[in-house]
């Protein structure tokens, strides 16, 4: 190996661990109160690597949307119909049974109950109808004779705009685990949680909140641990330590 | 309290052992995941290799050679996550994403070798790593590293020389 190679592989093994640790930051460092309320500004360069194993959540909010667009325009084409076919008929027997619907429930304010839409009532009275419940909040504009005042104008924000705790999940090696981190290391920490503080947590690999709850309830469990919600070298110990003690046990 | 009861749970060992030999070997199968995967795949193959470690530091403390064992571990993880993709060469995939890449008729040299000849040549002459070294992080026999950075060096440099 002559000397100009050797420091032209020198050269280029220094380039490689600046490379490596510019990777590191960039799975590592999420300014996690920007990641929770808007869309994370970072785009790793791993996007394509990540894409194959993280969670498609913008896949699911846009099926959601989609669907639910679909269910408004369906039942809209069965109202406009229906009332076609039966408005002439009976004009106001719609309003009289939208009234016993109302005093049936008291609580129309519920997100899920008004849905149960007047168009359903109107072909079908007697049975409390399951429906989905997207397809309440055009009908009840498309139906001239409901008394609208009784019903919330729309309630599609808990389905489909909810804001979730993580819109990408990051891949962390380094010990301050915390929300939306994900990886084998999160994945063995949630094994372990579930098997002491919370049993019904999903071991899936990903830092979500209610990981974070876990955690939580771990290091209120343990005397000495900072209770942050960060999984770091003290939280790691306690959580193997009782791991291997149990097993000596 | 806490600490006492870690300290008999590792048999007398100080709780901050384990944490510095993570904290070392991490450096070094970064350095030879990398050599062989690429800078993203080996950086998170070395994310899993820590994990592993982490939970089975009892059996890892016990090995004889518990780097070259995360080396393996690293390695399993990238095949079962790369299984149904393309594997990347080492610099290409970066050659494209930093055009300001000095060198790259050397990185597409590389690129050429064997993967244990490239992480010989890498950990050896990149990085100056002693043979003893890099063979207890690769877990092969010194004779077989010599062999390895025997042929890639003279493989790297007839590319070099065919390509100037």
């Amino acid at each position: 190996m002559n000397p100009e190679l050797e420091a032209r592989l020198r050269r280029l093994g220094a380039r490689v661990d600046a490379a490596a640790d510019e990777a590191a930051t960039r799975h590592r460092v999420v300014p996690l109160h920007k990641a929770t309320g808007e869309q994370a500004t970072i785009v790793p360069k791993l996007e394509p690597v990540v894409a194959t194993r993280g969670r498609p959540a913008r896949f699911y909010r846009v099926l959601a949307v989609s669907a639910a667009a679909a269910a408004v325009a369906i039942a809209l084409g069965v109202v406009i119909g229906r009332s076609a076919e039966e408005g002439a008929e009976r004009p106001f027997a719609s309003g009289t049974e939208l009234a016993a619907v109302a005093t049936s429930e008291p609580e129309p304010e519920s997100t899920e109950e008004p849905i149960r839409s007047p168009s359903t009532t109107m072909t079908r009275p007697a049975t409390p109808t399951s429906t989905t419940p997207r397809s309440s909040p055009t009908t009840t504009a498309s139906t001239p004779t409901t008394s609208s005042t009784t019903l919330p104008e729309s309630t599609d924000e808990a389905n489909t705009t909810a804001p979730r705790a993580c819109p990408s999940y990051r891949v962390n090696d380094s010990l301050p685990l915390r929300l939306c981190d994900r990886g084998e290391m999160v994945r063995q920490v949630q094994q372990r949680l579930a098997e002491t503080v919370a049993p019904e947590l999903l071991v899936d690999g990903f830092f979500g909140p209610s990981t974070q709850a876990a955690v939580l309830a771990f290091q209120q469990q343990n005397p000495g641990l900072e209770v942050d919600g960060l999984v770091g070298p003290a939280t790691m110990t306690a959580l193997f330590a009782g791991a291997t003690a149990s097993a000596e046990v | 309290v806490r600490e006492v009861r870690l300290n008999a749970v590792n048999g007398g060992r100080p709780t901050t052992s384990f944490e510095d030999f993570i904290a070392g070997a991490a450096v070094r199968l970064r350095r030879a995941l990398i050599a062989r995967y690429g800078v993203e795949l080996g950086v998170e193959a070395c994310a899993e290799a820590t994990a592993w470690a982490w939970v089975n530091r009892d059996r890892l403390l016990a090995m004889s050679n518990p780097v070259g064992y995360l080396f393996r571990v690293g390695q399993t993880a990238v095949r079962s996550q790369t299984r149904w993709q393309h594997a990347p060469l080492f610099p290409a995939d970066r050659g494209s994403a930093e055009p300001s890449m000095p060198d790259p008729d050397l990185e597409a040299a590389l690129a050429a070798l064997s993967p244990d000849q490239r992480v010989a040549v890498m950990l050896v002459h990149a990085h100056g790593y002693r043979y003893a070294e890099a063979a207890e992080l690769l877990d092969i026999p010194v004779s077989t590293l010599k062999n390895h950075l025997h042929r890639g060096a003279k493989r790297l440099r007839r590319t070099l020389e065919r390509r100037s």
